[in-house]
């Protein structure tokens, strides 16, 4: 029982119910008479629910080319939007009087089992999973008139409009993997070792959080700029030749990296999909506004390393 | 030719950076990329694909989300948002910035107690947004405006969970750290990298205070109360 809400292998239950789920999305835009790009939308679903439902099972090369045509199909734009059954704005205004704080109930549940798991030191993942399915269920109570359609047309509505975003996240991580295969780190990280004279102190410590930063931004992802530029840089540079506290300086290369995360469309689950949950019209909006806040806080590391590292 | 693969990073960023201008979409120039590296890094066509298919399946917990999207999109559609803003609009203190400042905060916190959850989609979208748009009222705002404390909102929780989540000591991120440093032959407690984590987090709160006051002044302007 602990193992089932522990395990990462217990997602597989929630990922064949994303599945089933997008096949019905699959099957609404077809029955979806107004739909600007009908054909590229039901691939779409149809591809992702197979990812998903199948997806532990498939051989690698198998789902390498599923992933590949959904690239292509929403990175030519042959996915769009169709015609829901939305409500008016007095209709929301009405039921919102009616039914008060019962309309936060479904999002209460899901954080609350998320939180709740975590803190017993479950999955939280798990936690959810469940809080949405129990969330599901629950809007039978306040909403009986709705359907399972009318539900799952909500939830196809807000899918369309992340639209290709979706797939952003995980296409990166598959980038990341390439990218490390190919050796493009050591690459880069022999070029900042070159440019900086790191015997001085200053410089050690501005191309160890640099580097770090800039990785970040190449790639999204400051855990896979780490290993790569604390053996490049932050070892043989800053902590033996110039003696820093490992723990100090490894944990702070980290968040230096982090402002990288804040600057870059290559994060595209922290900056870009939440500005497409928002639907907002600039997509960069959001790495605008965390831009000076984030090159503050860069320089800010510089100090604080030189500081408590040494 | 050692630098070869890097020809495909290059591609990605100049796609990346040029895309809206020329309208390619982000996934082609990543697939690009990937396969101009990959192949110039010496794999074969076939490895590439396993990798992508491999990397992108065991990533679908990036996307587990969508399991709460239809509970959540059918109570927009009967006034979730309208609800939140009308809870918003009786605190009279309120402000977007100050909203969006107190919800890193929180995020802050539940992220140093080890609660790792998809704020960007939990809170973000369903509850801060809307409370910060609901400070200012029912009044009519421009599309600046809007776009303004959407993106103040997702900043939010990208700056509490990225500055405090390495204060909690079985964070990924320290995890990583640890297994990393073992592996150049350095042997680090959780603890003690846990601790070296505490003055960003501080920093990051502090500097937010004053970040969302400075962006909280062009909603002032033009408001006689």
């Amino acid at each position: 029982m602990k193992n089932f809400l522990t395990s990462n292998n217990t997602l597989e239950i929630f990922y064949i119910i994303i599945g089933l789920f997008l096949l019905y999305y699959a099957y609404l835009t077809w029955k979806d008479k107004e739909h600007q790009a009908k054909i590229g939308t039901i691939i779409f679903w149809v591809i992702l629910a197979i990812l998903f439902i199948f997806g532990r099972w498939l051989p690698p090369s198998v789902s390498g080319v599923l992933v590949v045509i959904i690239a292509i199909d929403a990175g030519l734009g042959k996915i769009g939007k169709g015609k829901y059954f939305s409500t008016s704005k007095e209709f929301r205004e009405k039921r919102r009087k009616e039914l008060g704080n019962k309309l936060l109930i479904p999002i209460l549940v899901i954080s609350g089992m998320a939180i709740l798991f975590a803190i017993i030191g479950w999955n939280p993942l798990i936690g959810l999973g469940f809080g949405s399915l129990i969330a599901l269920v629950l809007n039978k109570f306040y909403i009986p008139k709705e359907s399972l359609e009318h539900i799952l047309d909500a939830g196809r509505s807000s899918s369309d409009a992340i639209g290709w975003a979706l797939v952003l996240p995980p296409f990166l991580a598959a980038l990341g993997a390439l990218f490390n295969r190919a050796g493009v780190g050591q690459i880069i990280a022999s070029w900042i070792q070159a440019i900086f004279p790191v015997e001085n102190l200053f410089w050690a410590i501005f191309a160890y959080a640099f580097g770090m930063a800039i990785f970040t931004i190449i790639m999204g992802n400051a855990f896979a700029a780490f290993a790569v530029i604390t053996s490049s840089i932050g070892i043989p540079i800053v902590i033996q030749m110039h003696g820093a506290d490992p723990a100090t300086i490894a944990v702070l290369a980290m968040t230096a990296g982090y402002c990288g995360t804040l600057l870059t469309p290559m994060a595209a689950n922290f900056n870009i999909v939440p500005g497409a949950l928002l639907e907002m019209k600039n997509k960069y909006r959001i790495i605008k506004i965390q831009a000076t806040m984030a090159i503050l806080i860069w320089v800010t590391h510089l100090l604080v390393m030189y500081i408590m590292a040494f | 030719m050692d630098w070869l693969p890097i020809l495909g990073v290059l591609i990605v960023v100049l796609g990346l950076a040029l895309g809206s201008k020329f309208n390619v979409n982000p996934l082609i120039s990543v697939l690009l990329g990937g396969f101009v590296s990959g192949l110039l890094g010496g794999l074969s066509v076939l490895e590439i694909l396993e990798i992508i298919g491999t990397s992108f399946i065991s990533n679908r917990t990036m996307i587990l989300f969508l399991i709460m999207i239809p509970a959540i999109g059918i109570t927009e559609r009967h006034g979730l948002m309208e609800q939140m803003a009308h809870l918003i609009s009786k605190l009279k203190a309120a402000t977007p910035g100050r909203i969006a400042y107190i919800y890193q905060l929180i995020r802050e916190f539940i992220v140093a107690i080890g609660i790792n959850i998809a704020g960007q989609v939990a809170f973000v979208r369903p509850i801060i947004y809307p409370m910060a748009r609901g400070s200012l009222g029912n009044k009519e705002i421009s599309e600046d405006d809007e776009e303004q404390i959407k993106a103040m909102s997702a900043a939010a929780d990208n700056f509490g969970n990225f500055f405090a989540q390495n204060v909690f000591p079985a964070a990924a991120g320290l995890l990583l750290i640890q297994g990393v440093m073992r592996e150049m032959g350095y042997e680090l407690t959780l603890t003690s990298l846990s601790r070296a984590a505490v003055p960003i987090a501080i920093i990051a709160a502090v500097y937010g205070f004053f970040y969302y006051t400075i962006l909280d002044r062009r909603f002032k302007k033009g408001e006689n109360k």
